[in-house]
Parts: structure tokens; C-alpha cells; sequence
């Protein structure tokens, strides 16, 4: 029962960044703009395809020897892309300006490449063929360090700018939808952080099978928490009023 | 805009202030970004009417507190003296992306 659970929280996972992704994507090839072709890639490669390939065989009754392997293999490169494209665009759309930023941004970067391509290299069939697809190994912390440090950077933007714009909606100086937009991303965020805490907490105590279920429940919830607030985040809603003014409009305007 | 015409858009209301009253130019600096950050915007990306506002709503309030004498007039010179920009006009801002983001 909590498998399936769990197996629901990552379908609604996938099926909800496919979606928003391709929303996005469409919108990015109206625009030809940077910050909505990097997103939108990155939630339709990372959340949606890449994650689909890894619980793919679950799915599978009887497969080929080599399939887990491939499937593995294709979703952890497509989902490393995936983050890395989100780690570039919280940079370039929150902090293009600042050197921290672009050190930080970098760092991510070379850790989830470093990491992807330690984890790939050390793979063994005969090993993803028995469903053991993560070892306790440096390349797999390297990454997994690189995914929370960015994913907890891209969080804390959103709740900041949100905190912003909170301020400003009392002068009419935002929009609302805009602010919980960034609300519901950063929410999203956040379960993403969790889930590399629980995929962290499951890879240490990964002989206990109370970890094991506490983990597939955990993932469920925060599979379903992922998927709602993403589509909170991304799916237009009727926007909420904004005070009237000149200047609310010119800011009105900034936000259409 | 350019950040280097942002920062100017602070720059240039915070040397007013200071000019038009009993403030010095820390004090003058001081008070403008905590109005700005009251208000949710910083000094580097304020836009020149979203700066308007927050001198006109704000400021007085931030100015009577420190003693400054006739704060609804000093504000309204402030006002007078910035240009007539419109945020509208301006650049990627990650509020205009992620309104871009939700829109149809």
C-alpha cells in the first residue's frame, strides 16, 4: 500500500512537471527568452522525462537484463541536465550581477557534472540489474550536495522575492498572482530540498526497512506537494485585485 | 536599465534629500533605504516610479521620525526631481519574468 503511495506521489511528480514544463516551453518558443526556456526545460527534462526513466522499470514486468541499466542510465544524465538548467536560471533571472552568485552557480555546477559522470562511470549492470542503482559512493554524495545547495539557493530566492512583494502589494506596487507565484515555486523547492534530505537519510540507513518505509511515504507526500504547489505556481488563476494608482498600474504593467 | 542607471535613480534622490534637508549624506542615504526596504525594493533595482511611491507613501513617516522638519514637502521636491521612467520599460526583473510565466 505505502509502495504505491509512494509510486502515486511520483507519478503526480512527473505527470505535473510535464505538464507546467511544456506550458512553459510553448510560452519560451513565443518569447525566444532565456529565463522561460531554461525553466521550462529543466522542470519537462528533470521533473518529467528524466524522472519518468528511472521509475520506469518499475513499470516493466520481466525486462530485458540491460534495460534497468540503460533506463538508468539515460534518466540520471537527462535529470542532471535538468538541475543544472535550474541552477542557470536562478542565477541569471535572481543575481546576474553579483560574483558570488556566478561562483556559486558554477559550483553547483561542476558538482552535479563531476557527479553525474562519477555516478555513470561507476554504475555496474549486473548491479542495476538487481535494483541497486546508488552506492554509498563520493560521486553520489558529490551530486547530491550540489542538487541541495542549488536547490536550497533557488528556494530561498523565491520566499525572499515573495517577502518582497508582500511589501510592495500594500502600495500597490505588485501583483498578487505574481507574488504567490513565487510563494508556490518556492514551496515546490523546499519538498525538492526534503527529498534530497530523505534520499540522503535512505542512502545511510539503507539496511533498516522501517527507513525504507518512512522513506516511500515520505516520498508520496512529498511527491502530491510537489505537483500541487507547481501547478499553484505555474497554471494561471484569475488574477487577484491590485490597489488602484498610476504608479500600480506602470507596476501592473511591469507584471503582464 | 542598466544597474549603473539604477543605482543612480537611489543615488540621486538620496543626494537631494540630503540637499533639500538637515540630514547628512549617511543619514540621507540611511533613511531612503530602510523607506526602500519597508517597502520591499532595494536600492540597487528600485525603478524611478516605484522610488516616486515610496518617497511620496513612506518617507514622510521615516523623516518625521528623525526630526526632520516640513517632511511632506521635502518629498514632494524629491518627487519633482526624478525622471519620468516607467518600470514598465523596464528589463528583465524576476518579478516581470515570473508574471511572464503565468501569463496565457
Amino acid at each position: 500500500m505505502i509502495e504505491i503511495a509512494g509510486l502515486f506521489g511520483m507519478i503526480a511528480f512527473v505527470a505535473t512537471s510535464l505538464a507546467v514544463g511544456i506550458r512553459i516551453l510553448l510560452l519560451a518558443a513565443r518569447t525566444r527568452l532565456f529565463p522561460e526556456t531554461t525553466v521550462g526545460l529543466s522542470l519537462f527534462l528533470a521533473g518529467g522525462v528524466g524522472t519518468a526513466l528511472l521509475i520506469a522499470p518499475l513499470f516493466l514486468e520481466d525486462p530485458e537484463p540491460q534495460t534497468p541499466y540503460f533506463l538508468y542510465q539515460f534518466g540520471t544524465a537527462i535529470c542532471h541536465v535538468g538541475y543544472g538548467l535550474l541552477f542557470v536560471f536562478v542565477w541569471r533571472v535572481f543575481r546576474r550581477e553579483e560574483k558570488w552568485a556566478l561562483v556559486l552557480y558554477a559550483a553547483c555546477t561542476a558538482g552535479l557534472f563531476v557527479g553525474a559522470v562519477g555516478m555513470a562511470l561507476e554504475l555496474q549492470p549486473e548491479a542495476a540489474m538487481l535494483g541497486n542503482f546508488t552506492s554509498n559512493s563520493v560521486w553520489f554524495w558529490i551530486s547530491l550536495g550540489a542538487r541541495f545547495v542549488g536547490y536550497v539557493w533557488a528556494s530561498a530566492e523565491s520566499f525572499r522575492y515573495y517577502g518582497m512583494l508582500k511589501k510592495r502589494l500594500e502600495f500597490g506596487l505588485a501583483d498578487a498572482a505574481v507574488a504567490s507565484r513565487f510563494l508556490y515555486w518556492g514551496v515546490s523547492l523546499s519538498a525538492v530540498v526534503v527529498i534530497w534530505i530523505n534520499t540522503a537519510v535512505q542512502q545511510l540507513m539503507s539496511g533498516s526497512e522501517d527507513v525504507r518505509w518512512a522513506s516511500l511515504l515520505i516520498t508520496a507526500v512529498l511527491g502530491l506537494l510537489v505537483a500541487i504547489s507547481l501547478w499553484f505556481a505555474f497554471f494561471p488563476r484569475r488574477p487577484k485585485a491590485v490597489a488602484s494608482g498610476g504608479v500600480s498600474d506602470a507596476a501592473e504593467g511591469v507584471a503582464q | 536599465m542598466s544597474p549603473a542607471v539604477e543605482t543612480s535613480n537611489f543615488d540621486l534622490a538620496a543626494e537631494q534629500l540630503e540637499a533639500f534637508s538637515s540630514l547628512n549624506r549617511l543619514e540621507a542615504r540611511g533613511t531612503l533605504r530602510i523607506a526602500l526596504k519597508d517597502s520591499g525594493f532595494s536600492a540597487r533595482s528600485v525603478a524611478p516610479d516605484q522610488l516616486r511611491v515610496v518617497i511620496e507613501r513612506l518617507l514622510p513617516e521615516h523623516l518625521r521620525d528623525r526630526g526632520v522638519s516640513e517632511p511632506e514637502e521635502i518629498c514632494q521636491r524629491l518627487v519633482d526631481f526624478l525622471p519620468n521612467e516607467s518600470s514598465s520599460a523596464n528589463a528583465e526583473t524576476p518579478e516581470a519574468i515570473f508574471a511572464r510565466l503565468g501569463s496565457h
